[in-house]
Formats: structure tokens, C-alpha cells, sequence
């Protein structure tokens, strides 16, 4: 169950985050998902509700940014999503090599900092 | 959400499976500290992996092997590998998908010894998650039998990017499959492979082993370079 490695992995970093930092919690994760991740955001989203609780991020809205899987034509260099119907370049014909899309990328955290 | 305090942005732009990638450096280390080559063996249920390690052992008694397994359930898999002197042993708990770095961590004392040559990693049969986990392994090899059809890497294109060698397993039964073309296997993996390479196998007519041990030889011998990190720079200055 890749989606729980995900949120164990995350509540683990933010939990970081607020100890180095002195902070008091976490008001929102900023998630980016590769569509080639192996990771289903609303099953991700569904594991995330059910882990937060008695940790820093109990309150803390998860966005997540989905990215689409990315092609490169090796021969024109042509960059391309998944075209439908096959993995061959719209603009040369040759085959598409897979570019990326598969990255699960903990980009920023908003810390909640008391105002004492 | 209270909003008492104020909102710090920090930003972080770490991999979730950084943890992952740092034990798999020092499985890494490992490896080459003695001297062992490790391979990732993907490749969905039944596609023919243990098959693989035991017509390896067949062809080349001479290699000293170790197979850590990603079998459920039952421990089939290790003792077949085990009546064909493949040392071997189960990684998985119930339900695990994939395997992790820390999993072989945990189990590398018992196996790394000086006289080990080659360790495989049996992974769990599943086309999706165990290619994202990276476990310090030297080459990526998926087995993918003729049964599964020509488009499984277009199916799976994050499984074969990763991939270093497919064998095409059970090309026995090629005969008896009337729409199955290797030709659309090619074309495949020339879409999904940075730099596809393919062995036709049949475990049991003995087709391809040698190409195969060849692969491992050279992989072995140094003439590979470590799958995940980078490309070996081919100019020498």
C-alpha cells in the first residue's frame, strides 16, 4: 500500500519541520503527484484523514498538485503528454520515451508559528 | 484550523521516498564493499521469476547465490529455490505490495558473505509499486512472459523505464500464440526503455539462458553501470 508509505513519510518530514522549527503546527502541505506515481490521490487523500489525528498536521489541509506523465521525442525533442491511442511522437512518428511524472515531491509547508 | 499564530511557508521539495533512497545507498555501499552483485527480479505473478533463478543455478553451479524473496503468503517460491542450492529466504509480511530498502536492510547480515557472487531479490509480483522503491540493487531485470501480451510495458511504462534487461519469458510457447508478435514487444519497450535490451528465455527449453548469463556476466565483471544513478560517461578525457 504505496498511499500509506506516503502519509507516513509525510506526517514524518512535517513533524520535523515543526520540531526544528519551533513551531506549534501545520496549517497546510503542498504535495506534488505524479500521474505515473503509483500513488491515487483520493486514496492518498482518504489514508492522510485517517492518520493526522495526534499529530502536528491534525489540522493542516493537504493540496495536492497532480502532474501529468511526460513523453520526450528522442529523435525531435518534441515534449509531449500520453497521446491517445499510442506512444508515438505527433510531430516525427518515432517512439515516445517516457520523461517523468512519477515524482511524489513533499514541495512546501505552511508552519503554524505562535504569535506570542 | 486555529489562525492565532502565523502561516510560515518552509519550503521542503524532498522526494517522499528519500528515507527509501538513502538506506538503498547503503545497501549500495554494501555491494560493492563486498563484492556482490544484487539484482531486482520484477515481473507479474507467474511470469516465470523463480524460474529464472533456477535455470540460472542450473547453467552456472559454479556462481555462489542468495535469493531474498517477495513471496506473500507461502514460502513455495524459497524452497524451490532452496532444492537448487539457492541460498534464500522470505522478505514479505502479508499484504506488502512491494518490497523496500529496509526490508533487504534488515536481512542483509545473514546474507552478504565473502563468497557470495550474486544476490537476487525476488520482488513481490506486481507491476506498479516495486518499481518506484530503489533498493541499492545493480540492475533492474523484468521477466514479462509471452502470455501477458506485447503492450504490458505501454501498460506499465514506469516498471520498464526502470528496467535495465527484459526477458521475454516462456518463448515456448510462441507456437501456440497467434497474437503475439515480438516485433510489438520491440516496439514497446523502444517506447518505455531508455535503452532497451531483450532476451527471448524459456526456462524450459533452455533458449536464451546463455545471453542471459552473458548479461550477468558482464554486469558482474563491471561492464554495467549502476541502474538509478546516472550514465557512465563514455570519453575518458
Amino acid at each position: 500500500m504505496n498511499e500509506l508509505n506516503a502519509v507516513r513519510s509525510l506526517l514524518s518530514k512535517a513533524e520535523a519541520e515543526v520540531s526544528a522549527r519551533g513551531a506549534s503546527g501545520v496549517r497546510r502541505i503542498f504535495l506534488k503527484v505524479g500521474a505515473a506515481s503509483g500513488v491515487d490521490v483520493d486514496l492518498l487523500q482518504a489514508v492522510y484523514r485517517r492518520c493526522r489525528p495526534d499529530t502536528p498536521c491534525h489540522g493542516a489541509e493537504l493540496a495536492v498538485e497532480e502532474t501529468p506523465t511526460r513523453w520526450i521525442c528522442p529523435v525531435c525533442g518534441d515534449l509531449a503528454t500520453r497521446p491517445v491511442g499510442g506512444l508515438t511522437c505527433p510531430v516525427c512518428g518515432d517512439p515516445l520515451r517516457l520523461d517523468g511524472g512519477d515524482e511524489l515531491i513533499l514541495e512546501c509547508l505552511e508552519l503554524e508559528v505562535g504569535d506570542d | 484550523m486555529t489562525e492565532q499564530g502565523k502561516g510560515v511557508p518552509v519550503d521542503v521539495h524532498e522526494s517522499l521516498l528519500a528515507d527509501n533512497d538513502r538506506i538503498a545507498q547503503l545497501n549500495r555501499d554494501d555491494f560493492r564493499a563486498t563484492g556482490v552483485t544484487c539484482v531486482n527480479l520484477l515481473g507479474a505473478p507467474g511470469c516465470g521469476k523463480t524460474s529464472v533463478l533456477e535455470a540460472t543455478r542450473r547453467h552456472r553451479p559454479d556462481l555462489t547465490m542468495a535469493a531474498l524473496v517477495g513471496d506473500m503468503l507461502t514460502s513455495r517460491d524459497t524452497r524451490r529455490l532452496e532444492a537448487v542450492q539457492i541460498r534464500a529466504a522470505g522478505l514479505t509480511r502479508e499484504c506488502a505490495c512491494h518490497l523496500e530498502a529496509r526490508m533487504l536492510r534488515q536481512a542483509l547480515p545473514g546474507f552478504l558473505t565473502e563468497d557470495l557472487d550474486v544476490l537476487f531479490v525476488e520482488n513481490v509480483g506486481n507491476l506498479v509499486c516495486p518499481a518506484l522503491y530503489d533498493l541499492g540493487q545493480n540492475a533492474n531485470v523484468v521477466a514479462l512472459a509471452v502470455t501477458q501480451g506485447a503492450d504490458q510495458p505501454l501498460k506499465y511504462p514506469q516498471l520498464f523505464r526502470r528496467a535495465d534487461l527484459v526477458l521475454l519469458t516462456k518463448v515456448d510457447l510462441l507456437p501456440h500464440l497467434h497474437v503475439m508478435e515480438v516485433v510489438d514487444v520491440w516496439d514497446s519497450l523502444r517506447a518505455t526503455m531508455p535503452l532497451p535490451r531483450l532476451v527471448m528465455f524459456s526456462a524450459q527449453s533452455g533458449q536464451g539462458v546463455d545471453d542471459w548469463l552473458d548479461w550477468l556476466e558482464g554486469l558482474r565483471t563491471g561492464g554495467k553501470a549502476s541502474p538509478r544513478r546516472g550514465s557512465p560517461t563514455a570519453k575518458e578525457a
